[in-house]
């Protein structure tokens, strides 16, 4: 069943991919390694970084949530910071994750939280702390790190 | 002839509207069907048969409750319309109609009220053809539920005798159009027929069986109770406050084994759900009594949590009382106190029933139930078993306790933001203080707070963390700091209480000399035995063998015991030694606290300290009270005293025997004697 779902997924966001999103599998064969490259939206700070994202469905999948990690290095405080670039909000977490979920409402999801940060919810406390303390310093570095990182 | 031809044509557009109608051309009639299903559901109160003078009293004295039942129901059986056309009709005479109902469930007034319907019509269309407007706006009195809700009462009154009948009809009717309809199921995004697909009873999202089946058995599988819900994900959510800010989540109800069984779930199965599920309860529950049986282990009968019945569908879910107890979570944990408040109760409340084994005990000591009026302690928690105190000892230097259900916790990795898998209170790893649900990073959050910024301190868990001056002390490190302390008072007052022990051995070991019987100056050897007294004989050589026997068992006991008492002392020599170590003794709060917690991602290590060599245990009193932390010691001199000493008594009992057979008194012989209890008497009181 889980393989069905995960082709018919892959076939809905094939023929209609979701905004900003291009979306192919890492590995030619394997359904539970999708690949997605992500135009930040327009009208967030991130505008203009193309983001790599891995997001990886476990055998379970739908009945337990896809992991989700940014290739691309982010400055965001619902990001972490490291090699994984883990990404654990809502809808996301196990306790949360419902089946009907799909991998398309996980990637407008994560477009939501690129335009608007969820400093109350961060896993980056650093990041978040400067986010509502000193925005300007927040956007300079997570401009800096897009044209470092993201073009 | 131009009137039929009228009549023919009415009945023929009849006929092409409603195809199911049944039309007679012969006899100008039609019979119509009309299924019956109003926009609101329709209120009914049914209402105890009327017994021959129908008064509230007669029912009662019959023994009958008189309990009137409220039912809304949407689907109701069909109208069934006869409409005949007479001769003169439309132009002289109105249609001729006739209202009935299955089941006659509809009032005869109501009928009549809708027959009177149809002359009227006739009157107001100018006597032209009504067939169809007739049928038209009883169909919309149907929609409207027949405006009952408009009638006196302000809901319709029938029989309870009815009800049975109409309620079975209406589900069926509703499964029927259920069953013919197509669903897009949300997990397998395939679409299937009704048939395969099952409607939540209570928010009626659908999902197709087999997806819902191979979820729920999976989630049953896992232990993961709280996961039997609906799977909708907007289900069970309330939309944002008005402020926007708090996002107020309601807990959602979990699925009533009724529904599991209806989605084709094996009986089993959802047993184990609802065994799960109250296992959890209870556990979660620090009010909970565990029976001391260390084979039985079970938790005590309690009216809170009844036993699951034979029958699931008749189980009473208690989703209403959790969800409560989420709200006003901190202060009903500060009403309901735990081990402390069993400490205080009253004698007469101290009585506990095992659910499984029947077993009765008291609920402060864990005995078997000693009646009210004896006077017993909580059990020393200092008196457990090895590995008893080993769970412990781990427990206490590796987990952060939930800090709701005391749930021990152990992060394999991750941020130290925990959610209790048990009650679902959100936590700090690393203070065990309450997060808030909605907001649970702004712990870390706050500078000058010991947690600031650790939000991701030890992500990658406890395990093979190095020793040292950054490792993990759990929120027990204050515990523990305390145990240090106490166990260092602990080691003194030990060493005190085994030169008191050895005292009060030596002074008993004194009284039992005077105590027994008294001395006598000839020794066996000695003792001439008259050749001609084989009875006296044999009964000395019985009592023989049966002091050696009881020495051995003396001895065994005492071999038994012998190296556990002297590793206990090596132990605690070489604590000294060494200085203070991590959790050494347990205090007493905690003797019944801890539970095991299957958890089915290993979160959770631990587990409930068994009763184990509780009866043994309590079989001994203090002899200096309480003992703290049970530091109970036999000295190996005293043991060895204690043994000469029952060698002697042994032998001058013996004597004493052969004396009085000498004068034949030997009949006088109490013999209980060397009865076990006495034997048993000597060994020195832990």
């Amino acid at each position: 069943m889980a393989n069905k779902r995960i082709m018919k997924e892959y076939a809905e966001v094939t023929n209609n991919p979701p905004a900003g999103c291009k979306i192919s599998l890492e590995n030619e064969g394997d359904m539970n390694l999708w690949n997605v490259v992500m135009d930040a939206p327009s009208d967030s700070i991130y505008a203009g970084g193309h983001f790599k994202i891995v997001i990886k469905l476990p055998k379970e999948y739908p009945f337990k949530p896809p992991v989700l990690n940014f290739k691309t290095k982010l400055y965001h405080p619902n990001v972490t910071n490291d090699e994984n670039g883990s990404m654990c909000l809502g809808m996301l977490r196990p306790d949360e994750w419902k089946p009907p979920n799909k991998i398309a409402d996980v990637l407008k999801l994560v477009r939501t939280v690129l335009a608007a940060p969820q400093p109350d919810d961060a896993v980056e406390q650093g990041i978040a702390d400067q986010y509502k303390n000193d925005r300007k310093a927040f956007e300079k570095t997570a401009k800096d790190w897009v044209s470092k990182y993201a073009k | 002839m131009a009137e039929d031809d009228e009549r023919v044509e009415e009945l023929g557009a009849l006929e092409a509207i409603f195809p199911e109608a049944k039309t007679d051309y012969n006899h100008f009639s039609a019979i119509l069907e009309l299924a019956v299903s109003p926009s609101q559901p329709l209120l009914i109160r049914f209402v105890p048969q009327a017994s021959s003078d129908g008064t509230y009293a007669h029912a009662c004295s019959n023994g009958v409750a008189h309990v009137e039942r409220d039912v809304r129901l949407s689907r109701l059986p069909a109208l069934l319309l006869e409409m005949s056309l007479p001769a003169g009709y439309p132009s002289d005479a109105p249609p001729k109609v006739h209202l009935t109902t299955n089941l006659d469930w509809l009032p005869a007034e109501k009928l009549q009220e809708l027959e009177a319907e149809a002359e009227k019509l006739w009157e107001d269309f100018g006597r032209g053809q009504t067939l169809y407007n007739f049928v038209d706006s009883v169909q919309q009195a149907a929609e409207r539920g027949f405006d009952l809700d408009q009638s006196a009462d302000g809901f319709l009154v029938l029989p309870s005798t009815a009800e049975q009948d109409l309620v079975a009809f209406d589900q069926a009717t509703e499964l029927a159009i259920f069953n013919t309809g197509t669903y897009d199921c949300g997990i397998c995004l395939e679409p299937k027929k009704g048939l395969s697909c099952y409607k939540m009873k209570d928010c009626g999202h659908v999902f197709c069986l087999q997806c819902l089946q191979d979820f729920y058995i999976n989630a049953i599988t896992e232990g993961d109770v709280s996961g039997i819900r609906c799977l909708d994900p907007g289900c069970g959510k309330e939309p944002p406050n008005a402020n926007g800010l708090k996002r107020k989540r309601k807990t959602e109800s979990t699925l009533h084994p009724r529904e599991l069984l209806a989605m084709g779930i094996e009986e089993a199965t959802v047993r184990r759900y609802v065994e799960m599920k109250r296992k959890k309860k209870l556990e979660s529950d620090k009010t909970t009594v565990w029976c001391p049986r260390t084979w039985c282990q079970s938790a005590a009968k309690s009216a809170k949590y009844p036993p699951i019945p034979t029958d699931l569908t008749e189980y009473v879910a208690d989703d209403a009382a959790d969800d409560e107890s989420d709200t006003d979570r901190t202060t009903i944990t500060e009403e309901t106190g735990g081990p402390t408040k069993i400490a205080s109760l009253d004698p007469t409340e101290r009585l506990a029933i095992c659910e499984k084994c029947t077993f009765a005990f008291c609920k402060m000591c864990y005995t078997g139930w000693h009646g009210q009026f004896a006077r017993c302690f909580p059990r020393d928690p200092g008196e457990l078993s090895k590995e008893e105190k080993a769970s412990y000892d781990y427990i206490r230097a590796n987990t952060s306790p939930c800090p709701t259900c005391d749930s021990p916790t152990q992060k394999t990795m991750g941020c130290n933001h925990m959610s209790c898998f048990q009650c679902k209170t959100h936590f700090c790893y690393l203070c065990s203080a309450w997060l808030d649900g909605a907001n649970p990073y702004q712990h870390f959050n706050k500078p000058g707070t010991p947690c600031f910024n650790m939000l991701w301190e030890r992500e990658e868990g406890d395990e093979g963390q190095a020793d040292g001056p950054g490792a993990f002390a759990g929120a027990r490190r204050w515990e523990q700091m305390a145990i240090e302390a106490a166990r260092e008072a602990d080691a003194r007052e030990a060493e005190e209480a085994a030169e008191a022990a050895q005292a009060a051995e030596n002074a008993l070991a004194v009284e039992h000399v005077v105590v027994a019987q008294e001395p006598v100056a000839v020794a066996l050897a000695q003792i001439n035995l008259d050749e001609d007294e084989p009875r006296v004989r044999a009964a000395a050589a019985q009592m023989i063998a049966r002091m050696r026997e009881a020495q051995i068992r003396l001895e065994e006991e005492l071999e038994q015991e012998e190296p556990h008492v002297r590793a206990a002392r090596e132990e605690r020599m070489a604590e000294v030694r060494r200085g203070p170590p991590l959790g050494q003794w347990v205090p007493a709060e905690h003797a019944w606290g801890v539970r095991r917690h299957e958890h089915p991602n290993g979160y959770v290590h631990g587990g409930r300290v068994p009763a184990e060599h509780a009866q043994a245990v309590r079989r001994h009193e203090h002899p200096n009270g309480h003992v703290n932390g049970g530091r109970v010691r036999r000295h190996p001199m005293a043991m060895a005293a204690a043994r000469r000493e029952e060698e002697e008594r042994q032998q001058m009992q013996l004597q004493r025997f052969l004396e009085m057979a000498e004068m034949d008194q030997e009949d006088d012989w109490d013999s209980d004697g060397l009865d076990e209890d006495d034997v048993r008497f000597v060994i020195p009181p832990r």
